[in-house]
Parts: structure tokens; sequence; C-alpha cells
């Protein structure tokens, strides 16, 4: 306890005091808790009422804001999710396309067209060949 | 049995004392026929358990089928069920879809079932056939019970999916249950000392997994569970966005809100319970005249942004206290009076964040019995007669679901938190759906009862047309999981 405090620490102590030392307790205890200040302490009151709703409002604003901030959150899950599997879907659809494509391929150099095609352009490709070695 | 394509099988056979010689005659053929025919004759008639125990004693298999004596399996049921628990060395349990044939040998009652469903398995033994369980498992719960003549197989499924380590559902028809006159299969009082077993076998079971319920048997003949409250029980809050809008009900000129909230007041036994109205307004004055009782119970949010079921909703749920949350539209009126002790007894099932419960359209017909995602996202039985037990009992159980409409739905407020509410993204339509796979998502599970029911006239106060963004928007998020019924999803 400060110096300008009351000094009894329990009430019961002053049931016997006398009348001078009941008033300088009176006083200090005025001074402590500024009981005469009423209309100062009034205005504090008004401002720490108006700060606790502004305080509520911004904690209900909050608490909207969090239940918001966890549905973007499971949204961007969820999306990620759907991004993964149409990925997958899309993966395996390019493979298979790939694979069909090479075995086309395999079937083009396999046809006899083609066969006949190489046989028909084999002199030029020898002619090709030994003026790129000349 | 003897055309199935899966050779590694035996088949026992056991003959309860029958009077007629012809039924050894029979065994005894067969058994010189195919050496994989077991065969065993009792001395006296014990009845379909003492029989289908003497079955299992002689029976040497890692997996035991279960096969009545005037049913067909298909060709090919033992290899898929072999090529299953391949896949798998901790499946304990297998079960197939299965259908019905006539005496003609005609098939019909096709039962798609859905994936592995614990609370649906209280209401109805659903699994039946074809199941395949572990011997070891078999063996480990002692097998049939006597006392449970009609429903021993109804019992030892409970009993074995109690520890069964992976509980697999192969989606094919593998099963034919023939239907005779006479037979379980036609009519359910065939066979009356059947339900009385099957009730106290769900008790039984119900007292080994530790959970305290009211179980009794409906007239439909399902058995149905309410789990007990918690004592006291929780503080419940009723969400009612509105508008405030008059609209005919029964031919009558009626405030929606006003008649929703009388008859919560009028009819509900729920004792710890707040209705908080979430009123749309226009420079602080209600779009319409709303006159609510001057109840301690009701409060009255106004709301003045532009209309958004979903922020409105979160909003009544930001200013309520109850442990449990109710959202509730507008256009409802309760039926039952145990309603929010149904709902919220619900709840208590292990893992189950919200609950719907039959909502009925103002004729009386089924405005839904939850929400199917096959094909796409909607409402199971809308239109359909709340008259009958649809298909496989669907209206007549209580059972998972892959969501319920937030016309009314009782949610855990600690899990609506958790999951962000319902997303502002959706201002109108799909909210619901959309909070319905966040729950499973997250590896809760939805559930629906028709243990209560409450009108809903619906859309009767916005325009029922789907906005597209709305639908696209669901598309982004949960489109993978249209056409399959996922209600029982591992947390990613």
């Amino acid at each position: 306890m400060s110096d300008s405090g009351s000094r009894v620490a329990d009430p019961a102590d002053l049931r016997d005091a006398s009348r001078e030392r009941l008033l300088a307790e009176i006083g200090l205890l005025q001074h402590q808790y500024s009981l005469t200040d009423s209309a100062r302490l009034q205005t504090q009151i008004v401002e720490l009422e108006t700060q606790i709703i502004q305080l509520e409002l911004g904690l209900a604003d909050s608490k909207m804001r969090l239940l918001q901030a966890r549905d973007y959150a499971r949204g961007c899950a969820a999306e990620l999710g759907e991004a993964q599997i149409n990925f997958a879907t899309h993966q395996q659809l390019a493979d298979r396309q790939v694979i069909q494509a090479r075995k086309k391929n395999q079937a083009i150099y396999a046809s006899r067209t083609w066969k006949i095609g190489r046989l028909v352009m084999l002199p030029s490709r020898i002619v090709r060949r030994l003026l790129k070695a000349g | 049995m003897l055309t199935q394509t899966y050779d590694d099988w035996e088949w026992c056979l056991v003959d309860d004392a029958s009077p007629n010689p012809k039924v050894r005659e029979v065994m005894e053929r067969l058994a010189r026929k195919d050496k994989r025919v077991r065969i065993a004759f009792r001395q006296s008639n014990g009845g379909i358990v003492a029989a289908s125990q003497d079955a299992l004693d002689i029976a040497t298999g890692t997996f035991i089928a279960l096969l009545d004596h005037d049913d067909i399996i298909h060709p090919n049921s033992l290899t898929a069920v072999a090529t299953k628990i391949d896949t798998d060395s901790t499946i304990d349990y297998v079960y197939s879809d299965e259908n019905k044939i006539d005496e003609q040998g005609r098939p019909y009652d096709l039962f798609r079932k859905p994936a592995f469903d614990p609370i649906r398995l209280l209401g109805q033994n659903y699994c039946s056939h074809f199941s395949v369980i572990r011997s070891t498992l078999v063996d480990e719960v002692g097998g049939f019970r006597t006392g449970y003549e009609g429903s021993q197989d109804y019992d030892l499924i409970l009993r074995v999916t109690e520890r069964a380590r992976t509980i697999a559902h192969i989606p094919e028809v593998l099963y034919h249950w023939r239907a005779v006159p006479g037979s379980a299969a036609t009519q359910l009082d065939a066979k009356p000392y059947a339900l009385d077993s099957a009730e106290r076998a769900v008790k039984d079971h119900l007292r080994r997994v530790q959970i305290n319920a009211d179980v009794s048997v409906s007239d439909g003949g399902f058995i149905q569970v309410r789990p007990t409250l918690s004592s006291p029980p929780p503080r419940v809050s009723i969400i009612i966005p509105t508008r405030g809008d008059p609209q005919r009900i029964w031919g009558v000129h009626t405030c929606l809100v006003e008649n929703a909230v009388a008859s919560i007041l009028n009819k509900s036994t729920y004792l710890n319970y707040e209705i908080v109205v979430v009123l749309d307004v226009k420079e602080s004055k209600p779009l319409h005249p709303v006159s609510l009782p001057d109840d301690p119970r009701i409060s009255v949010v106004h709301y003045d942004a532009p209309f958004n079921f979903s922020d409105k909703c979160n909003v009544g749920v930001k200013h309520s206290t109850g442990e449990i949350v109710i959202l509730l539209n507008d256009d409802t009126e309760v039926i039952d009076s145990d309603w929010i002790e149904t709902l919220v007894s619900m709840l208590q099932f292990p893992d189950v964040a919200m609950v719907g419960p039959m909502l009925l359209l103002e004729d009386s017909r089924i405005q839904s019995a939850g929400h199917t995602n096959i094909p796409s996202p909607h409402n199971i039985g809308n239109g359909l007669s709340s008259n009958q037990t649809g298909k496989f009992g669907m209206f007549g159980v209580t059972r998972r679901v892959s969501g319920v409409t937030a016309a009314c739905a009782a949610i855990h407020r600690s899990i609506y938190e958790e999951l962000g509410g319902f997303s502002i993204d959706y201002p109108a339509c799909f909210n619901d759906v959309d909070f319905g796979n966040k729950i499973l998502e997250a590896g809760y599970h939805i559930v629906w009862t028709p243990l209560a029911r409450l009108f809903h006239f619906e859309s009767l106060t916005r325009d029922p047309a789907v906005k597209p963004h709305e639908l696209a928007m669901l598309e982004k998020r949960w489109k993978r999981y249209f056409g399959r019924e996922d209600y029982s999803r591992q947390p990613a």
C-alpha cells in the first residue's frame, strides 16, 4: 500500500478509533479514490463504456471475418482438391493420347506404303548423304 | 454354388432333423458329387441358430459366407469377394448389393447399398445379403447366439462390425434373395419374433459400444434408436433468417416467421432453447410488419445488408449462445413436439456434425429426406409420399447422408465455427450443399432422421431458380464428388 493510502488492514480495527483518527482515515480514502471528483469519474465511465462497445463491435466484426477466413481456407482446399483431380484426369488423357499417337506412328512405319516410299527415296537419300560427307 | 467361377470354397450344409427324408438324400448326393460339399445331420430340430452354428462348426475356410437355403448367389460372387479381400489384408467383413427374385426367378427390387453406415445398421440389417466374414472374427465374437432366432444374422453382423478392422462394400449384385409367400422378403410380419430379436440385438450392441439410447420398433418394422440426452440438456439456439414476408399456407394469409415461431413455442417440449430471428431491415425498419410474442427466449437481430442467406445464418449464429444451433427457414412449421430432442439426440452419435429431419410439403408429400450426390446434389424423396417407408426403408430409418437442407438442420456450434459457417459466396442456393461437403471433407458425418418431422413450404419466399454462378462455384469446389455417395470421407 502506498504512503497516501489507508493504513487500515482490517475495518474492525477502527471500531474503537478516535474521531480524529476516523477523519484522517476518511481523508486518506477520499484522496485515494478521488471520491470527491464524481464528475470526472462519470466521464471516465462513459468513455470506458464507449470503448467497450467499440471493442465488442470490433470483436464481432473480427469473429465474422475469422468465420469467412475459415470458409475461404476450406474453399481453397476444396478447389485444390478439385484441381488435383482435374490435373490427374487430364494427365491420364494426355498420356493416353501420346500412347495412341505412338501406336499410330508405328503403324505408319510398318505400313507397305511407307516402306515402298522409303525404297523409292533411297537413291536420293544416298546422294544427299554423299553430298553432306563431301 | 456349383457354378461358381471361384474354386477354393467349401459348402457347409446342415440338416436340422428334417422330417422329409429327401433332404438327407439330396445332401448326400451333393456330397458324393462334389467333395467340397460338407454335410452334417442334427439328431433333433434345434432351429435356425443351432443349425447355423453347426454349419459354422464344420467350416474350415478363412472366410464364412452366409447363404440361406432358398436363395441364389451370382456365379461370380465368390470371385468378386476374393478379389476384394485380396486388395486389403485388414478386411474382416464384406457385404454386397442384392436383389430379390420371385417364384419364377425374375429379379426385382435391386438394392444398391451405401458404404458402411453404422447408424443405418442400427435401424435395419441393410448389409444382410451377401455377407462374408473372417472366420477368426466369427469365432472371436462367439458365432450365432441362441435367443436371437430370426435375427441371428443381424446380431452376428452387429457384433462383427464392432470389431472388424476394415469393412468393405462390393457395389455389385452378388446375391438374389428369393421372395416366396411367407418369407421375410415379401412381408415384414412373416416372422414377428424376428423383430423382437432384432430389437434385443440392437440394445445389446448399444450396451457394448456404450451408447445410452432409447430403442423401440416402428410400425414400419424398423428399429428406432434415440441416444439419451446429456443432463442437463444442451442449450439450443434456433436461428431463423427472415424478411418477414406473408404468404398463403393452406389457403390462409400468414406471416411465415410468426407462424414458424408460434409452432415452435406451442409445440416444442425441449426446455433449454432460444430463438434468434434475423430480420431484414431497411434504414432500421422491417421490410414487412412482424409481430413476435413477448417471450424472453426470442431475440431479434436486424440485418440491413443485401440479401444473403448464408450471411444471415452466420450473423444469427454469432448472436446466439447455444452449444447446438438449429438453422430453420421461416417457411417451416413444427409437426413433432419432440423434434428438438430428436435432432439433438442424433448429434450424440460419434462424429456426427449435422442432423436434418423429415421435411414435408404443404400436402404432406416429402420435400426433403436428406441430400444425395447422385447424379448431382438434390433432395432425396422430393414429391414422394410420406406414407411409405420408401425403397429399402430409406424414409423409415435414421441414416447417414451426403447432406441435409438448411431449411432445418441442427449443428454443433463448435463445428459450425471450425468450418467457417455458411459460405457467403452462395447467397441463395447450394449453401447447405457446400456446407455439407465441408463437413464430410473434415471427416465428420451428416445424419438424416425420420423421427423428427416439420413442414417446409418450400421456396415460398424466394425465386427457386438456381443462379449459374452459385452452381459454378459449387462445381469448382466439389464436382469430384458428384455422382458419388461418399458420405464417409477420410479427412484430407
